[in-house]
């Protein structure tokens, strides 16, 4: 297997990352870029037509993001090219795009039966983030899948703002798209970790009224009230401050670990609280906070957890999604949980990734995949 | 990095570092300081800024988290106090105790109150310390039943009802409920014990109550039921069930009037209606039901209305059996309106209906009825001489064949004593009756058997029709009248009623009146008619008969008198007078209108009639030998006439008088011979010497071969029995003639001669050739001497 990572500079051509080994043979090309940028046109085409002319049998997945990973940097305002060839393997790429009011399950069963089972390892879907159910989109495609494949991703994002996402296969990206590439090989080495790095804290609350993933009340007191009483000053920065007390769904009241959900957007008018995931009526859930620490601390965790799964083996590509809420918290430390997963992972390996709306991870008690949010999730590859 | 910028920078330091640089790196400012370093001295401001924040938000996300467990804590407090309030200020007292020892572990302030205790020693109970050694066992199953239960809530419950014993000694009576709970965090059972002394005490009562209404209802003689407001039997007490002979199932859920026939259970049924309705309150009403062997007995049914608190009423049914006293009214109703002896029906029904068809007849204009009124003949005769069981047996059998003579509507009754009437209705005309009447008739006339005798009565029969009538009254009158003139007429006949008929009785009732003086105002005399051999007109005899001359209404035919002097017994006394004139008469004559033969005898008699009557009195025969006594005749001169009907009838009892008589050495002749009864043994025990053949048949001698045939048949009849034929009646030569031709011996009639009296006799017997010639020439023309 091998990787190639190159980035879009001012000249409006793709340079070579000076620690990269070109090929020609690439199947698969990884665009990822902040949405403006992937918003012009022109520029995208020009970009494709580049890639084209270096990997004239790549198919290119484009995918937006709040932050591009190239390596242990974040590379904003920019597009930042990955391109990976299995040498004994191939993949499989395909895209569907999501009606307006469509069952996200539906879309995502649709995407997934339009990958052939046999050999089918890995799956990884990148998805548009704001029109989309995340969770649902997961349910329909793991429903779909054979149980022995991985299933990983991320939902699109856009940078700080919550206006568009964008994603697209051969072609300039857009809203509503999903797409799906599926990795095929015996000798593939699939290996993942997902680490928060946040801590419940305080009393179990329950969800007493909310529809789909907008929260209205805690206990009978509406949500946004309680978040505002615990962001003190910090209430001033809402709704993007409340990225820093995520909830945490627990499946039942004694539970150590849940899903974690963050905060997309507030309502003052209704004194609610949207969030990137589905958040049930009677669900048991606890606030929950962190420090920057420990959050670099979650993404070191998270890539041991990966290259222990690995055997060994060593990673080729490591595809990181982690999540905006991170970064805005982590702010300009941002680049310590890369540096830290990259040392985690035996400094080894091309990191590419994003910075997303909502990770697709497999949720370590079920082992499924469900969305996550807040997390850092790690997906190596390798061929043995 | 530009100057401006690092300027800016500088001035943006944390305070903390800007102080420590100042310490550490004096005089240093944006300028002095190389760009790698600036560049870090800013990265490491902003980790400042970084912690200040954390710290921050971990402030605020304390102060929050603790307020928010401060909060929760106090509501929790509330919460909890309440809660204990629930406890302890419960009404009912509630008792915490280990369900396994029954260890009291919690008790409430009511508890306290109730049981007496103070606290500290109730909690040192067990529960079963609470109830009396008797009642403690229950506890325990009540207690263990939920203790072991699984935690389902509707099996963690038991409930007992059971007696505590308090401080005091007092006992009263309480419904436990045991209930699981966990408390203090393990399991124990929450008792809840409600005072139910009163409740308990107060069932008790009603319980005695209904125990003793329900004694009254299985006992009461009375048959009581309980239905639904329509009707249908709910319960029924045991006098119910046996009166009606159901068992209790097989009576409820029945219809009451399903019990009854359907004509008696219709109008009960509508009444029951109304009843329900509320339009009254209570009904009765006698009608049959019919028992579960078929049998019908006859209820008295009262059924009344309960209204019932809430619910719709019931209605509640007392029924007597009262089939004894309907027989009995059954009975005094045919008593009042049946004759008891023959079961027809009596006067005051008779008299009744009689009203009902004369109103009908006026209403739907005067259709025909008709009234007879029959009286038998001779029926004293039956009754005296046979007694009165035989007279009550002749009563019934004349009842029935009067009441088989009649048509089906017609109505027969006896009125009393030997008087039948009957009600003709729709009759078409007067013949119609009268051929019914005679239908009558000839029924009664038959012999009728009165045990080992045959007696034959006759009737009169009077008939009124309902136009001559305006009243019931009126009607029965005038067919009475009309009876008794037929008894006046020689009886055994029908006579219609004719207006003028009341005069005629009347008259006939003064007749009898004035015939009792007649004898002592020597009003009688005797007439004679000869009776004579027939084909030599020698005279024979006399016969003696009776007239009386009133002195207003001149001379009355004895066909007039005689029967009445027979009813009224006058007869004897008139008979007697007869019998003595007669023979006192004859013997006058003896001495000169006849010779006598050598032995001084003669051939001629004298013939007295003699009624029933006569020979039913004890000094007959006494009467008849001082007659022939004092006029010194010799007995074998007087012929005693009685009519073949009153011989047949009184032959059986008068047999020792008539054997006396024979004796005296009288002789008998058969009045009327051929149209009664008489039986061939009487012509040979009875001294009859002489059958006088009955007018009818002379009459029909001249023309009618029938009668020619039995005037032979009973001339041969008397010349076998050695008896003297006479033909009665004999009133044309041919008639004459012919009886000659037929053989017969003797006649007497208006053709030779009418009855007269003795001084015309005389002359007449004296006129006639041959009159007084005796046989002394041969004794073959003497006729033989029976």
């Amino acid at each position: 297997m091998q990787v190639t990572q190159l980035l879009w500079d001012a000249t409006r051509a793709w340079r070579p990352a000076p620690n990269n080994a070109d090929s020609t043979d690439a199947q698969l090309v990884l665009l990822f870029g902040d949405r403006p940028t992937l918003s012009d046109h022109a520029l995208v085409i020009d970009a494709l037509a580049a890639l084209w002319r270096r990997y004239p049998c790549a198919a290119i997945v484009c995918c937006s993001g709040g932050g591009q990973i190239s390596g242990v940097d974040i590379m904003d305002d920019t597009l930042v090219a990955t391109a990976i060839q299995l040498d004994h393997g191939t993949v499989i790429a395909a895209a569907t795009t999501h009606a307006p009011k469509e069952n996200s399950a539906d879309a995502g069963a649709r995407l997934a039966a339009e990958l052939p089972t046999d050999g089918l390892r890995y799956v990884m879907v990148l998805s548009d983030g704001l029109c989309v159910n995340g969770s649902a989109l997961v349910r329909g495609m793991t429903a779909a899948l054979p149980d022995s494949v991985t299933l990983s991703g991320g939902l699109a994002a856009d940078s700080g703002e919550f206006a568009a996402t964008l994603v697209g296969l051969n072609e300039v990206p857009v809203s509503g798209r999903i797409a799906a590439i599926g990795f095929y090989g015996e000798r593939l080495v699939v290996a993942h970790g997902s680490l928060g790095g946040w801590e419940m804290f305080g009393p179990d609350r329950l969800v007493t009224r909310s529809v789909g993933n907008v929260v209205h009340e805690l206990d009978g007191q509406p949500a946004l009230a309680l978040y505002k009483r615990y962001l003190g000053s910090f209430a001033d920065g809402l709704p993007a401050s409340a990225l820093l007390f995520p909830l945490c769904l627990k499946a039942h009241e004694g539970a150590e670990t849940g899903l974690v959900r963050t905060v997309l957007g507030v309502s003052e008018i209704e004194n609610s609280m949207t969030f990137a995931g589905d958040v049930p009526e009677g669900t048991c859930v606890r606030l929950m906070r962190t420090s920057r620490e420990e959050l670099v601390a979650g993404a070191e965790g998270a890539s041991a957890v990966a290259r222990r799964e690995l055997g060994g083996v060593e990673p080729s590509l490591v595809l990181l999604v982690s999540c905006i809420g991170r970064r805005l918290v982590l702010k300009h430390r941002v680049d310590e949980e890369l540096e830290s997963a990259f040392d985690a992972m035996g400094s080894v390996g091309v990191f590419a990734g994003f910075y997303s709306f909502g990770e697709i991870a497999p949720s370590e008690p079920e082992g499924f995949s469900a969305l996550h949010n807040q997390t850092m999730t790690i997906t190596a590859l390798a061929e043995r | 990095m530009s100057e401006s910028r690092s300027a800016t920078a500088f001035d943006a330091l944390h305070p903390v570092l800007a102080r420590q640089l100042r310490r550490h790196l004096r005089g240093a400012n944006a300028t002095s300081v190389p760009p790698d370093l600036l560049r870090l001295i800013t990265a490491v401001s902003e980790s400042y800024h970084d912690a200040d924040d954390e710290r921050r938000l971990m402030a605020s996300t304390i102060e929050a988290t603790s307020a928010e467990l401060v909060d929760r804590h106090e509501r929790l407090e509330i919460s909890e106090r309440g809660y204990r309030e629930l406890f302890e200020s419960n009404p009912w007292p509630l008792l915490v105790c280990d369900p396994a020892t029954l260890q009291l572990i919690a008790v409430n302030a009511t508890a306290v109150e109730r049981y007496g205790y103070d606290r500290d020693t109730l909690c040192a109970l067990r529960l079963d310390e609470l109830s009396p050694d008797a009642d403690a066992a229950a506890l325990y199953a009540c207690v263990s039943a939920v203790a072991g239960a699984s935690n389902h809530p509707s099996a963690a419950r038991n409930t007992l009802r059971t007696r505590h014993r308090a401080a005091g000694g007092c006992v009263i009576d309480v419904d436990l409920t045991a209930q699981q709970i966990a408390y203090d965090g393990r399991r124990a059972c929450l008792v809840a014990a409600v005072d139910v002394t009163d409740q308990v005490a107060a069932y008790r009562a009603v319980r005695a109550g209904e125990t003793r209404l329900r004694s009254i209802f299985d006992h009461a003689a009375l048959g009581i039921c309980e239905m639904d407001v329509d009707g249908v039997i709910l319960e029924t007490n045991p006098a119910f069930q046996r009166l009606l002979g159901y068992s209790a199932d097989e009576l409820q859920g029945r219809a009451l009037t399903s019990l009854s026939p359907s004509d008696d259970a219709s109008v009960t049924y509508s009444s029951m209606r109304e009843l329900a309705a509320g339009r009254h309150d209570t009904f009765s009403v006698e009608q049959r039901f019919t028992r579960q062997n078929s049998a019908s007995i006859w209820g008295s049914l009262t059924v009344s209305r309960m209204d019932l608190d809430g619910g719709s009423p019931r209605l509640l049914a007392l029924l007597q059996d009262v089939t004894e006293q309907k027989e009995l009214e059954a009975q005094l109703t045919r008593q009042a309106f049946q004759d008891s002896l023959t079961g027809l029906a009596n006067r005051a029904l008779f008299r009744d209906r009689v009203a009902h068809a004369l109103a009908r007849a006026a209403r739907s204009g005067g259709q025909r009825l008709a009234v007879l009124f029959v009286d038998l003949d001779s029926f004293k005769t039956v009754n005296d001489g046979l007694g009165h069981a035989a007279g009550d047996r002749l009563l019934v059998t004349v009842g029935n064949r009067l009441a088989g003579s009649m048509r089906a509507g017609d109505t027969v009754a006896r009125l009393g004593g030997d008087e039948f009437a009957v009600l003709l209705e729709e009759v078409v005309d007067e013949s119609e009756v009268l051929d019914i009447a005679e239908r009558a008739l000839a029924a009664i006339r038959s012999p009728i058997q009165v045990g080992p005798s045959e007696v034959f009565v006759g009737a009169s029969i009077g008939i009124a029709f309902g136009c001559n009538a305006t009243s019931a009254d009126d009607l029965l009158r005038n067919s009475d009248v009309a009876m008794y003139a037929a008894k006046g007429d020689g009886k055994g006949r029908c006579v219609v009623f004719e207006p003028g008929m009341h005069e005629r009785v009347v008259e006939r009732q003064q007749l009898e009146a004035d015939l009792r003086p007649a004898l002592e105002r020597g009003e009688f005399r005797i007439v004679y008619q000869p009776i004579l051999e027939l084909s030599t007109s020698r005279p024979r005899g006399v016969e003696a008969l009776l007239r009386w001359c009133h002195p207003q209404r001149g001379f009355i035919p004895p066909a007039r008198f005689i029967g009445a002097a027979e009813e009224t017994g006058l007869i004897v006394p008139i008979g007697r007078w007869v019998l003595e004139q007669a023979c006192l008469q004859v013997a006058e004559w003896r001495g000169r209108l006849w010779d006598l033969d050598e032995n001084g005898e003669t051939d001629f008699t004298i013939s007295v009639n003699l009624s029933g009557r006569q020979l039913r009195d004890d000094d007959l025969v006494d009467d008849v030998r001082n007659a022939i006594t004092r006029a010194q005749l010799p007995p074998s001169m007087l012929v005693l006439e009685i009519t073949e009907s009153v011989l047949v009838n009184e032959v059986e009892m008068q047999t020792g008088r008539l054997e006396m008589l024979r004796a005296l050495g009288v002789r008998l002749a058969i009045d009327d011979f051929g149209t009664g009864y008489s039986s061939l043994s009487y012509l040979q025990r009875f001294p009859v010497a002489v059958l006088k053949i009955d007018k009818s048949f002379t009459d029909g001698i001249g023309r009618n071969s029938h009668d020619v045939a039995i005037v032979r048949t009973i001339v041969a009849l008397a010349g076998t029995l050695h008896l003297s034929a006479v033909a009665e009646g004999v009133e044309a030569a041919d008639q004459h003639e012919a009886l000659v031709e037929a053989g017969c011996e003797l006649g007497q009639g208006f053709h030779f001669a009418r009855p007269v009296e003795p001084a015309e006799l005389e002359r007449i017997l004296e006129s006639w050739p041959n009159a007084w010639t005796t046989t002394r020439v041969g004794a073959v023309s003497a006729p033989p001497v029976p």
